[in-house]
């Protein structure tokens, strides 16, 4: 899985600027694309998920289409927090692979496994979530 | 059906994003204003109001010219408004004195100043004194009436003309020649008239600039009030919109406004409105909205300025730092940059180390006290994880509490992780 197929199934735009057709790295640790971080976590009973459809879950929306954070891949499920900092959290089942595509940042690869999607904050008078 | 009934079919939730893009262009819209549809839309809506057709409506090029044209509205009949008061004359000097002179966000004593500069500029012995403003609040029009009324024989003056006399004085007629030829008797009259209508205009002209909210109506940049509450008309109940629909007319061709008796303002839309990828305004150079007149504002990251971007990027830190408004401080040093900022205010390294998740990056501690927020903090340089169009990897600030210690607990305290769960990242973009 590449970039440019990536592209093709989902339909995402990803910036030439950025190295085209490289493989993406997969990991199942954490990771974090721009403002987001994501840390292996575990499920909790309370947590309802859904399916991830095909053209994906947008985790952060940029209306200009800059700043979109989108999560895609086959069999994924979703499900989403209400808390300022912790957006949600994505399931990746065994024999798939997860995607986080940002026109900016590229994409991160996740392995099959269980992932909270934080975001990140910084300290002013108050904390407060970092725009990225 | 009443309102707390309704309940949308799916035809209808299908709907709402093309109505919700609608409003979005028509609130964002940077077009000319389209008169002739905006002025309809006036007219409707006073009818809608029951209210008597304004006589005339004024266009004003920016909402801050507006706000200083609604005010001269209501003191001044409108045959005198209508001689063309808003283009020459004393009157149109002093709009455009208040426009050139005033700073952007006007406090009562800056009105006050600047009046008693114009006044002074003039020859106008009027002072606006700061015990004047609460006790004076008589309309200009009332104040001629009575002198006039308790002076003069009704047959032989009215204060149209003597309005008449003030103005050909303003056009340079000479109002001497005026008095002794055909009313000589009323020479002192129009003297005192003179001294008495700049001591009233020049109080209550600062309570009504100070005031100039009231009455306003947002027109386009209200779209998303309109947007709601015009949404029924386009789902299929326009009887619940139709008492709105000269506000809405306006509002899809026009900024703000102000209606008044017998005559309305209306503004131009701005020229230019400029936004970030949150939606916020911002600009890198210039204002980031602006009217035709070229009046607007420079704003960064939704935070309004005192300067534009341009001049900000070579502020001192003591310039940055004598900023009241912590959030303008904050502007400020990402204008200029956080290491460059970093390095002229000689911030102390309290820790380095290198980036787990961004390899031959470091991550950078430095403590800025209260120098930059109210609230202590430290500041994490580090380098974005994946590079900019140009090629470049750009260097960014992200300020953390002052009780972390360490560059790693910083960077690890921006996404809630433990240090040791930061030092596992396996990879950041």
């Amino acid at each position: 899985m590449n970039t440019d197929s990536i592209a093709q199934t989902h339909g995402s735009s990803i910036p030439t600027h950025l190295i085209e057709s490289v493989d993406i790295p997969v990991h199942d640790g954490i990771q974090m694309q721009g403002d987001l971080g994501f840390v292996p976590t575990r499920i909790a009973a309370s947590m309802k998920f859904t399916d991830v459809p095909a053209d994906g879950v947008v985790l952060v929306r940029g209306e200009n289409g800059g700043n979109t954070h989108l999560l895609v891949g086959n069999g994924l499920t979703w499900s989403e927090s209400t808390d300022e900092f912790n957006i949600g959290t994505f399931v990746v089942p065994e024999g798939s692979t997860g995607w986080v595509l940002h026109p900016e940042h590229g994409a991160n690869g996740f392995a099959p496994g269980a992932y909270r999607v934080r975001r990140q904050r910084e300290q002013a008078d108050e904390i407060r979530r970092v725009a990225d | 059906m009443a309102n707390d009934e309704l309940v949308l079919t799916p035809e209808q939730e299908a709907m709402l994003p093309a109505i919700r893009d609608k409003w979005m262009e028509i609130g964002l819209s940077t077009e000319p204003a389209n008169r002739p549809e905006a002025e309809e839309g006036i007219r409707m809506a006073y009818a809608r109001g029951d209210l008597e057709m304004p006589e005339k409506i004024f266009w004003a090029n920016s909402p801050h010219e507006g706000a200083l044209m609604q005010t001269l509205v209501r003191h001044f009949p409108l045959e005198v408004l209508s001689s063309g008061i808003f283009t020459k004359g004393r009157y149109a000097r002093l709009i455009s004195f208040l426009v050139d002179t005033l700073p952007q966000n006007p406090s009562r004593n800056n009105i006050i100043d600047a009046c008693n500069v114009f006044y002074d500029a003039e020859g106008i012995t009027a002072l606006v004194r700061d015990e004047d403003y609460d006790e004076v609040n008589d309309t200009i029009a009332s104040s001629i009436l009575s002198f006039t009324d308790s002076n003069v024989p009704p047959s032989k003056i009215n204060y149209f003309e003597v309005y008449d006399n003030l103005y050909n004085q303003d056009r340079g007629v000479d109002p001497v020649e005026y008095n002794d030829a055909d009313y000589p008797e009323h020479a002192p009259l129009i003297n005192a008239l003179f001294e008495h209508t700049w001591n009233v205009i020049s109080v209550s002209l600062v309570k009504v600039l100070t005031d100039w909210w009231r009455g306003l109506i947002g027109g386009n940049l209200w779209a998303g009030y309109y947007a709601w509450r015009w949404a029924y008309h386009d789902l299929g109940y326009p009887e619940i919109c139709e008492q709105i629909d000269g506000l809405v007319k306006v509002a899809q061709n026009a900024c703000w406004w102000w209606p008044l008796d017998r005559c309305t303002i209306v503004t131009e839309r701005p020229s230019i409105l400029h936004r970030d990828q949150l939606n916020r305004l911002h600009a890198e150079t210039g204002n980031a909205i602006e009217w035709v007149s070229g009046w607007g504002f420079p704003v960064w990251h939704g935070v309004r300025l005192p300067a534009y971007p341009e001049e900000i990027m070579n502020w001192t830190p003591e310039q940055v730092f004598a900023e009241d408004n912590t959030e303008v401080r904050r502007s400020a040093i990402e204008i200029i940059g956080w290491e460059r900022f970093i390095d002229q205010a000689n911030f102390t390294l309290v820790d380095e180390c290198e980036d787990p998740g961004n390899p031959g990056n470091m991550l950078s501690l430095y403590d800025a006290g209260s120098r930059i927020f109210d609230e202590p903090v430290r500041v994490l340089l580090c380098t974005n994880g994946s590079p900019e169009r140009d090629g470049t990897r750009r260097r960014f600030g992200l300020t953390v509490p002052s009780t972390v210690n360490t560059a790693m607990g910083a960077a690890a305290w921006g996404y809630d992780l433990t240090e040791e769960q930061y030092a596992s990242v396996q990879r950041r973009t």
